[in-house]
């Protein structure tokens, strides 16, 4: 499994990272959710990130590319189900409200299908 | 099916095995083949299977692929035909972690009962001729003259394979003990009846619920009971054999992508298996293809190949060759290894075939030649990358060797470079003293590396040192711009700015997704409570608040770069508590050189990140120190 799965389900585009999100794959993750927004016109944006173990600056950059496609579709984007670590680094970088984390709920991941 | 086309049907089948057998690929994929081959038997996934197999070769103390060789032989061998292997190893791997069902389940051993005369060594020569499930039995009476139990006088070879045991493993034993399941049940009555009148009878079909684990839970089966000499002759059918041994062909072709085909060259005939049709995308109505069909069907550039194969062939030789072919407007890779049955002068009359798509390898294999060649290139690239990107930071951000004073400052900064030459990135610094006689002090991170992340530094600290002579000192109003110009080279950065008033030693500062500094005190380390603020570049209007906290004297500032602190392994925590200890013991120390024995002990926890680190200690005018300029 790549780092990147992609579902469409009736305007939500639904995104799932997993692993280690870093300089080495952020390039082709960043194009990859790219095509898929500018594809999918999708009316919501989510993007699961519960099986992220790492992000670094190339990673967090590439969430940020993700929602600056998204928020230019006219989409909104919604981070989900960050752990601990990466939850501090969204406060860090100081994105817990951009990517829609604010309310606490801490994000309900993607329905499976 | 008839005992004659049962008899082929096996033949095709040992057939097959040897063939498989043959058909071994690399060491690599027989492991992985080998766990598909598990994980569709046991059910579990294919991972599972895999990481069990490694296990099973490390406590055998055997390469992987040999254990897999194994399992390959075990799982691709026909049922029931008592290849103690596929016992074995099937067992083991339903069951990886319980002892053998068999050794756990075996009876004690029993003296062979008198019961059996001298009529059971003839029946059992009479059975070891004979096809299917046979059992003789003589019963054995108790106090009242009743049946209470019966022991096997002679069994047939396939019945014995069945159960798992040999033939002498089983005669002379007792059927409450070989097969408890039996007691009662509409064949134990019919033993009974058969003993009493001698009328033989048909029972069935009735479920039979195997105590052996091997066993599907619910079988159905019929029994024909004979009277033979004292006791009975019992024959039985399981009614899913046909299937069972149907299903587990079909499942291994499937997933091997493996066919077979055969041609009867006596009389013309030609059987392909189903999944045979599926790799040459035939309809099965049609039938099998000739050989000259599916010869046409080869890509001319693979046409020599297949006829030296052929050739070979025709010497005697057993084919094993790969071409492609050109099916359904596509290319696929097809082995194929044939072999045949010869008569007396060597000459073919039967010819049996194994055909393979292994498209899926060729592809795969292809695809991780061109990933290995662009990986390559791509170091290629970043190694000059990396010459240019060194240059360019030597030129835009010369790191002062010595720390150097600034009004009410000293300040010594240390940077870094990731091990890895490729990943020198966009980490910067900015302290110097401002037009309105203010210090500036600043530390960034730009996403990412090499060229673009190291010319995007560039631009900031230049627009930075800008926009403090012309616009305004202020961090937050510095952020807000540094923020703009990010957004508009679709950069993301992390940074915090500080502006020191010299006369009275207060400190603003604003950050932008970055950590906050440190700030300690005769011994006392404590992170800066951070003010609102959002990573460079993310959003087009981020709005930045401003903190403030009094200097002073000797107080430590240590601002820096996450590559100090930020580990994959590693919480955030964890990685700032070193260099909050080091701080500590440091500004309790007293030392003359705070700053050189600062950055002399700080180690970066992350040597893929290249890391910047600036530390500020705020001078006392009173006496003034120029100690740390003589030992640093």
């Amino acid at each position: 499994m790549g780092p990147l799965s992609v579902s469409v389900d009736r305007g939500t585009l639904c995104l799932a990272l997993n692993g280690d999100i870093d300089f080495v794959n952020s390039g082709p993750i960043t194009q990859a959710i790219r095509e898929a927004v500018l594809q999918g016109r999708p009316t919501l944006v989510r993007v699961d990130v519960a099986e992220v173990s790492f992000l670094d600056s190339s990673g967090l950059g590439a969430l940020v590319a993700a929602l600056r496609v998204a928020t230019d579709c006219g989409a909104v984007f919604r981070v989900e189900r960050p752990n601990a670590n990466v939850y501090g680094q969204f406060e860090i970088a100081g994105l817990v409200e951009m990517f829609g984390l604010a309310d606490g709920d801490g994000g309900r991941g993607c329905a499976r299908r | 099916m008839s005992v004659e086309q049962h008899h082929e049907y096996r033949q095709r089948l040992a057939a097959l095995d040897e063939t498989v057998a043959r058909a071994r690929l690399d060491p690599e994929a027989q492991v992985h083949r080998a766990a598909g081959l598990l994980a569709g038997r046991v059910g579990c996934r294919v991972d599972e299977a895999h990481t069990y197999l490694l296990d099973r070769a490390a406590q055998q103390g055997r390469p992987a692929a040999a254990v897999a060789g194994d399992i390959l032989t075990a799982l691709q061998s026909r049922p029931g035909s008592g290849t103690r292997p596929l016992d074995a190893e099937v067992d083991t791997a339903l069951r990886p972690r319980g002892r053998s069902p068999a050794a756990g389940r075996r009876p004690p051993a029993h003296p062979p009962s008198q019961a059996a005369g001298d009529w059971g060594p003839l029946v059992q020569q009479i059975l070891d001729a004979m096809p299917g499930n046979h059992m003789a039995l003589s019963p054995v009476l108790g106090d009242n003259a009743g049946i209470t139990d019966w022991v096997i006088v002679a069994v047939s070879q396939q019945t014995a394979d069945f159960s798992g045991r040999d033939v002498a493993q089983a005669v002379g034993r007792r059927i409450t003990q070989v097969y408890p399941a039996t007691v009662d049940t509409p064949v134990w009555q019919a033993w009974r009846d058969v003993v009493t009148d001698g009328r033989a009878r048909k029972v069935g079909p009735f479920p039979y619920v195997g105590a052996n684990t091997r066993a599907p839970a619910d079988v159905l089966m019929t029994a024909w009971v004979s009277r033979v000499g004292p006791g009975v002759l019992s024959r039985w059918v399981r009614h899913d054999e046909q299937t069972r041994q149907t299903e587990r062909i079909a499942q291994t072709e499937r997933l091997g992508r493996l066919g077979w085909g055969e041609a009867d060259l006596v009389t013309g005939q030609i059987v392909w298996s189903d999944e045979l049709y599926r790799i040459y995308e035939r309809d099965a109505a049609l039938g099998p293809m000739s050989s000259e069909e599916q010869n046409a069907l080869t890509v001319p550039e693979d046409e020599p190949i297949r006829r030296q194969a052929a050739e070979g062939f025709g010497r005697g030789d057993t084919v094993d060759v790969t071409v492609r072919i050109r099916v359904g407007g596509r290319v696929k890779h097809v082995r194929t290894i044939a072999d045949a049955v010869r008569d007396a002068q060597g000459r073919p009359v039967k010819v049996y075939g194994i055909v393979q798509d292994v498209t899926m390898q060729h592809t795969t294999r292809a695809q991780l030649a061109e990933a290995e060649q662009l990986l390559q290139q791509h170091q290629n690239s970043l190694a000059a990358e990396h010459e240019l990107a060194a240059q360019l930071r030597q030129i835009v951000l010369p790191v002062p060797a010595e720390p150097f004073d600034l009004p009410g400052l000293r300040v010594a900064v240390r940077y870094l470079p990731a091990e890895e030459a490729s990943r020198v990135g966009g980490d910067w610094f900015h302290a110097a003293s401002a037009e309105d006689g203010s210090v500036v002090l600043g530390i960034g991170d730009v996403a990412g590396h090499g060229m673009h992340a190291a010319t995007v530094m560039a631009e900031l600290r230049h627009v930075l040192a800008g926009l403090t002579v012309t616009t305004t000192t202020d961090p937050a109003q510095l952020l807000w711009h540094l923020n703009r110009l990010l957004y508009s080279r679709a950069t993301t950065a992390t940074a915090a700015v500080a502006r020191l008033d010299p006369q009275s030693r207060s400190l603003v500062w604003a950050q932008a997704g970055h950590p906050a500094p440190l700030h300690a005190r005769a011994g006392a380390t404590t992170e800066l409570t951070a003010p609102r603020g959002t990573l460079l570049g993310a959003v087009r209007a981020a709005c930045y608040a401003t903190a403030t906290v009094s200097l002073a004297p000797a107080d430590l500032l240590l601002f820096y770069t996450d590559g100090l602190i930020e580990h994959r392994r590693h919480t955030l925590a964890e990685g700032l508590a070193p260099v909050i200890a080091t701080l500590n013991d440091i500004s309790a120390s007293g030392s003359r050189q705070p700053l050189a024995d600062l950055l002399s002990r700080l180690r970066r926890a992350n040597p893929d990140d290249d890391t910047c680190i600036l530390a500020v200690r705020n001078h006392t005018p009173e006496a003034p120190d120029h100690s740390e300029g003589d030992h640093a």
